[in-house]
């Protein structure tokens, strides 16, 4: 009894004087989220991304989507609505209010989200970031329309093989940030926007393009680079202001350029390029 | 374990960790647990005792060469027990032999496939007591040996128990409403708190549903209707479940022909999808503890001579730049250099306050000048540039004041010296320059010395901060009050410097100065023959 009694003191004395770290450990959580796919037509999918590190890929046929998500439940809380139907889909990542720069000894390590979508559904895709590293490729998937809206990031949107419907447009919208986009004639989109702030924008429009289109490209503040489709006859309208153009592959009627085979091409892209400080660089491949 | 024997190995423990080194106790990123459970460890294995291990999950594989049982722990490892080809593996090493076809062989056949359809909780129970009939004493001891390794692991949350319904909890006790599983994050902690009951004490209210505990199965005809909880245990449906399906420390599987309408959630374990239909939406949450990175090796603190060195290192440092940049002025601008010397010669009070009045009023003065250039509309094109001119002019003139007290305080030293008769050939700016650096840095020099000496190292170091400070500002005054070196007001140039030659001096009477008397007009004497 009393070596028992000896012992829990010795216990309690020992738990009182045991450093705080013991009691402040911060832990990640990880979180899945799917649902199984059950012959939807279209999806309307909504993808918020508040910060982090976010992959966006095609998935498997039998999941309608799946998000796998590690976040830090005290600052973030994962966003995930989906109506009866599985067709209106909401996923990414919030702020729980509590966000904002971590001051502190503990291992901070970004959020991070890997999302699968289905490649038999036709996607409406609404994409917007916050202050996040993103891939997105949606090469493989069905793609009808495409909304981007990129904050304080570095987004790469790729279209690593050709998009499965036709899509009418996709729009891209830049803030302070790098923006890549490759392979976007895989995409097979009518229009593409992309309106970009202030940081470097890569626009490549190689890829398998099936029709003709139009693409707007407008840069505020830092360079352009375009890299063009040999196949494909090019009509670029510059619109510039203390920026540097390097006609290189182009003859041009005033500020109307065109590639040298535009007479001569099945597909034909007409490029409207507006830019304000910085340097367009041009690349064909 | 005797009781002697843990307390010892606490204690030991314990002891350990209060000895641990000073600096790692200090250091917030410390790893207590760690340095704890690593004595612990070291004891444990001292004594030749294992720790148990929590089995999260278990894997059966059967075909005919070979059938094995995989237990998953907790912490990411595994242990396989395998029979293949006469052999037994433990962790795909052969541990033993047995006949082919035996007693052994067929009942460990029929013990794996009873554990294909059950929790892993029970196969740990049914292992434990896994006595086959007939069997030889080779095939004895190679059981033993199993039953050796399995005793060494546990269920998780302390033992799965028999699989049983939940009671209800009483007023004012658990409820856990699962109607709605959107938000993982809220249910887990009340997830968390039923997995920690035990006996008497697990009860638990799931409004309009149900809960149990252990292994749950939903048979393939059967229909469950209300939302299902399941408590440290797997949820095993091969029919149907109305509702929203619900595990924590266990798994969820769906089997064909299996129908979930609602929702499912599995806390700390997996859903596994074998081809039934879940139509609500599929989530699993796990804690996933941070990993803790590698902590940059603790740089060892420098010796009083290294650091002596370094301070002596960093200040011929500065003596260097402030040299060359002081000749690169002596060449190319000597005149406003002069001129905003002698203003701090003659008027050291005055550029002192100035100076003082400058930094107070640099950054509104910055302000306005930013404001002023956006309000002006047209000026905003011009703020880009305006900001770096400002910020280059600040450079300059404290930079520039700095170097010009160095150079009155030379030109002080030196005159003094020729004062006293010494013979000094060069006594230009370049050595007015070069003496007033060496005069200022000889107070850096004393702390870089003696900095090292408790308080009045800390002394020495104010000391050589403030009269820095002084000198810069009356430098930075000097330059403000001589607009840089152009306007001698202030700089005692009380006579042009025309005035200071031979003939100026000659020609013209000076005040305080006596007169020379004319020479007489008187026809001078003859030269004498």
């Amino acid at each position: 009894m009393r070596r028992a009694f000896g012992t829990s003191a010795l216990l309690l004395f020992l738990w009182l004087i045991a450093p705080s770290t013991l009691l402040s450990a911060q832990d990640y959580r990880t979180v899945t989220l799917s649902k199984q796919y059950r012959g939807q037509d279209s999806l309307q999918a909504e993808i918020e991304f508040a910060a982090g590190v976010l992959r966006v890929r095609p998935g498997s046929p039998g999941s309608l989507y799946r998000m796998e998500l590690s976040y830090d439940p005290e600052r973030f809380a994962p966003l995930s609505k989906v109506d009866s139907s599985g067709t209106d889909l909401r996923l990414g990542i919030k702020s729980s209010g509590q966000a904002g720069i971590s001051v502190g000894l503990k291992n901070d390590r970004p959020q991070d989200g890997l999302i699968e979508l289905n490649p038999r559904t036709i996607l409406s895709l609404d994409v917007t970031l916050g202050a996040a590293q993103a891939d997105l490729d949606l090469g493989g998937l069905r793609v009808s329309q495409a909304e981007i809206r990129t904050g304080a990031s570095e987004t790469t949107l790729r279209f690593s093989s050709p998009n499965r419907v036709e899509c009418e447009q996709m729009s891209i919208s830049v803030g302070a940030a790098e923006f890549s986009g490759y392979q976007l004639g895989n995409g097979d989109c009518k229009t593409i926007n992309v309106d970009g702030g202030v940081g470097g924008v890569l626009v490549d429009l190689t890829g398998a393009w099936k029709r003709d289109a139009t693409v707007t490209l407008a840069v505020a503040l830092g360079d352009i680079s375009l890299v063009l489709p040999k196949e494909v006859g090019v009509e670029l309208t510059l619109d510039r202001f203390l920026s540097n153009f390097n006609p290189e592959g182009f003859v041009h009627e005033g500020r109307v350029y065109r590639s040298l085979n535009y007479a001569t091409a099945g597909r034909r892209l007409s490029l409207s390029l507006t830019s304000t400080v910085g340097v367009v660089k041009v690349e064909w491949k | 374990m005797p009781f002697h024997k843990k307390t010892l190995i606490l204690g030991l423990g314990w002891a350990l960790v209060l000895v641990r080194p000073v600096h790692a106790a200090c250091d917030p990123g410390d790893k207590f647990t760690d340095t704890f459970s690593a004595s612990i460890t070291y004891l444990r294995q001292l004594f030749h005792d294992e720790p148990p291990r929590v089995v999260r999950d278990h894997i059966v594989s059967i075909s005919s060469q070979a059938s094995s049982l995989t237990f998953e722990y907790e912490d990411g490892g595994t242990l396989r027990i395998s029979l293949h080809d006469g052999q037994l593996q433990i962790d795909d090493r052969v541990v033993g032999r047995f006949p082919q076809g035996g007693a052994l062989e067929s009942s460990w056949r029929q013990f794996v496939l009873e554990a294909a359809r059950i929790g892993t909780g029970e196969v740990l129970t049914l292992a434990r007591d896994w006595q086959p009939d007939g069997l030889s004493r080779e095939e004895e001891g190679l059981v033993s040996l199993v039953q050796e390794r399995l005793a060494a692991l546990s269920a998780p949350g302390g033992g799965a128990g028999l699989p049983q319904a939940v009671p209800p909890a009483d007023a004012g006790g658990l409820i856990i409403d699962i109607s709605d599983l959107s938000d993982p994050d809220h249910l887990e902690p009340l997830f968390r708190r039923a997995a920690g009951l035990e006996g008497s004490a697990l009860r638990v209210t799931v409004p309009g549903g149900q809960a149990r505990a252990g292994h749950y199965s939903i048979g393939s005809g059967e229909t469950v209707k209300g939302p299902l909880l399941v408590i440290r245990g797997d949820a095993d449906v091969f029919g149907t479940l109305e509702g929203n399906l619900a595990t924590v420390d266990g798994n969820v599987t769906v089997y064909p022909g299996a129908v979930v309408t609602g929702d499912v959630l599995a806390v700390a374990g997996d859903v596994r999808d074998r081809g039934g239909e879940i139509r609500g939406e599929i989530r699993t949450l796990r804690a996933q503890p941070t990993p803790s990175q590698p902590k940059p090796p603790a740089e060892a603190a420098p010796s009083r001579l290294a650091l002596t060195a370094r301070n002596a290192a960093g200040l011929a440092g500065v003596f260097i730049t402030l040299l060359l940049i002081g000749t690169g002025m002596v060449m190319f601008a000597r005149p406003p250099l002069e001129v905003v010397s002698d203003t701090v010669a003659a008027s050291f009070g005055r550029a002192f306050l100035v100076g003082l009045l400058g930094q107070i009023l640099l950054l509104p003065t910055f302000g306005m000048l930013v404001v002023g250039l956006i309000l002006s509309v047209a000026g905003i094109l011009l703020l880009p540039f305006a900001v770096i001119v400002y910020g280059l002019l600040v450079v300059v003139a404290v930079l520039g004041g700095f170097l010009a007290v160095a150079h009155a305080m030379g030109e002080r030293y030196t005159r003094r010296q020729l004062a006293l008769g010494a013979s000094i050939t060069s006594a230009n700016s370049y050595r007015y320059v070069t003496v007033g650096l060496v005069g200022i840095l000889t107070l850096w020099a004393v702390w870089v010395f003696f900095g090292w000496v408790p308080v009045a190292g800390t002394l020495l170091l104010a000391a050589a901060a403030l009269v820095t400070w002084l000198l810069a500002t009356v430098g930075f005054g000097a330059a403000l009050l001589s607009r840089a070196g152009y306007r001698e007001e202030f700089a005692g140039r009380l006579l042009p410097a025309e005035a200071l030659t031979d003939e100026f001096l000659w020609a013209t009477p000076q005040f305080g100065v006596p007169a020379q008397s004319r020479p007489s007009t008187r026809t001078p004497p003859p030269p004498h023959r």
